[in-house]
């Protein structure tokens, strides 16, 4: 950057509140009017059992779940990698899988991919410390974002390369049918149906639009597209004025040349020399975001900028949130690179492909977790996971099985961040983890919807417990009591 | 850094916010609530709660009300801390 002058590449002197881009977050959108498109006759690109409509981390372990209880997968993609926001998105802290006591409770699917990873791929605390709230460890590990409060957890950082590498080499040697670079647009009614029936899914390519016909679907959308085009209600914080929370969006970076072992020592042996630089960088920018060491110390990651106030189901909102969080990268390497121990030829790596998106909608299903039931500390009966609790206060949170299935679709699951749960519910159910718990169980499930042609919500909720055990999943044996 | 509560809290101290927090992170000073950063988990429970429109994500709080963000963050080393981060920002 030269000097105070942002001005020297984008031609203005101010970094935001461009008008010229977009109407602002909330405005009405102008009407033009509308055109007219003919029905046409679709081509029917692929038979199967289940689809799968995205393969971010719900989206993989549902493929590979439906797969090994024996069900014909595909899975449709829209970019051109496996992992979504752990990939693609740069949410490459892998946030905590271990509960309060250091047992690594979302397991299954999660434990295989990160074991599949190489030496290298994967930066976290060791085994022996799970759970260990020994000072030293704790402080070691919370600078790398491996301590939670005071305990030390499994919540590592990958390299999203090798776990785009990996995540496809597994679905595919395992026989699940990858389309890749494919966006799924709309569901197809099932015309024998009451309604309650999907037939599979249109998706549009560099080959037009073609249809999947499935038996069952697993939308791993993120955004629940699959069964909100299904026309049925959802839960959204973001659209339809139901609520006024707000969700944080962002592009996040990442940097290499970085020496974050240096980094890490200066923020702990000049606690007043980092308060100082960071509100000095706070003052000259607006705002500042700090830098978290990476799968290696030569890399550290930026998970902001969180910008408040918009919604990833409007594309100009995410436009504008895209060149925003870029300006801010470049002025953040300005400021770090002149002023930040370890910073000094620290080079722009990566932008995320994806755009981290923490909520638009969520699935209306016969269940929904609530924050009263993990208070309280719930066991379901139709528990398919568990999930570590927010707080030390609180038991581990029970995920059941009605919380992917729609209320109104008979033969879809859902799987990801937006199964059915309340807001702050919500919080904690969006991560990465908890994603590959709901997939893997959503895959499950689809694959016993497909052989046995039954709703979704009559599964043999045992014989599905069953199956994620045997795919090696975490599901207490309390929960097999009858409720 | 997750959820702050800024200046239109001092004298209100309403508490629909703490009624809301699943995980009690919200603490009460002599002046005014603050959240606790690393108790937080972003959850935006409390944001739509308050009477006054105190709380924001850190990253919207207004320019004018950033130096909440450090009064708020002072509630880790305890009330006392808060108590002179607030007296700090208020240029008292």
């Amino acid at each position: 950057m030269k000097g105070d002058d942002a001005a020297w590449f984008t031609g203005r002197d101010r970094w935001f509140d461009d008008e010229a881009q977009a109407p602002a977050p909330g405005e009405p959108e102008r009407d033009l009017g509308t055109v007219h498109e003919p029905a046409r006759e679709t081509p029917v690109h692929e038979e199967t059992d289940v689809l799968v409509v995205g393969g971010g981390p719900a989206g993989c372990a549902a493929a590979l779940a439906a797969r090994r209880a024996g069900a014909r997968v595909t899975l449709v993609e829209r970019y051109n990698h496996l992992g979504g926001l752990s990939t693609g998105g740069l949410v490459i802290w892998i946030d905590r899988m271990t509960d309060w006591s250091g047992e690594q409770v979302i397991a299954g699917f999660a434990r295989e991919i990160l074991d599949r990873l190489p030496d290298g791929a994967v930066m976290g605390a060791p085994r022996d410390l799970w759970g260990s709230q020994e000072p030293g460890p704790v402080a070691h590990w919370r600078e790398r974002l491996g301590g939670f409060r005071d305990t030390v957890t499994w919540s590592p950082l990958i390299d999203p390369e090798w776990l785009k590498l990996v995540s496809a080499e597994l679905l595919v040697a395992e026989g699940v049918r990858l389309v890749l670079h494919s966006w799924v647009v709309a569901p197809i009614a099932d015309g024998d149906g009451d309604g309650r029936r999907l037939g599979g899914a249109i998706f549009e390519s560099k080959q037009g639009r073609r249809a999947i016909r499935a038996r069952a679907v697993v939308d791993a959308t993120g955004d629940l597209d699959v069964v909100a085009g299904a026309g049925v209600p959802y839960e959204s914080d973001v659209e339809g004025g139901g609520s006024n929370v707000q969700h944080c969006i962002n592009t996040a970076w990442t940097w290499a040349g970085v020496d974050m072992n240096r980094w890490l020592a200066f923020k702990a042996g000049d606690p007043a020399g980092y308060r100082e630089f960071m509100r000095a960088a706070g003052e000259e920018l607006g705002f500042v975001e700090a830098p978290y060491v990476a799968w290696r110390d030569d890399v550290c990651v930026f998970m902001g900028p969180r910008l408040p106030g918009y919604s990833a189901l409007r594309v100009d909102d995410m436009t504008t949130v895209e060149l925003e969080s870029r300006r801010r990268m470049a002025v953040h390497l300005d400021v770090f690179r002149r002023s930040a121990p370890g910073f000094e030829r620290a080079w722009l790596l990566l932008s995320a492909p994806q755009l981290g998106v923490r909520h638009t909608r969520r699935l209306v299903g016969r269940r929904r977790m609530t924050v009263a039931d993990w208070r309280e500390g719930v066991v379901h009966e139709d528990e398919i996971g568990v999930s570590p609790s927010p707080s030390a206060k609180f038991a581990n949170v029970s995920v059941p099985y009605g919380a992917i299935v729609p209320a109104h679709l008979d033969n879809v699951l859902v799987g990801g961040r937006h199964v059915a749960t309340d807001p702050q519910t919500q919080s904690f159910m969006r991560e990465i983890p908890q994603c590959w718990l709901t997939g893997q169980a959503a895959g499950a499930a689809a694959a016993m919807v497909s052989a046995t042609g039954a709703p979704a919500a009559e599964v043999d909720v045992r014989a599905l417990q069953d199956e994620l055990r045997r795919q090696g999943a975490y599901v207490r044996a309390g929960a097999r009591a009858p409720a | 850094m997750t959820y702050v509560i800024a200046s239109a809290c001092i004298g209100t101290t309403d508490r629909s916010c703490v009624d809301v927090c699943p995980v009690d992170c919200i603490y009460e000073t002599s002046r005014m609530l603050v959240i606790h950063p690393e108790e937080c988990i972003d959850c935006a429970a409390c944001e739509p709660a308050c009477p006054v429109d105190a709380i924001s994500p850190a990253e919207g709080v207004a320019p004018a009300e950033r130096a909440f963000i450090a009064v708020n963050a002072a509630i880790m080393d305890g009330v006392p801390a808060v108590e002179a981060a607030l007296d700090e920002a208020l240029g008292e």
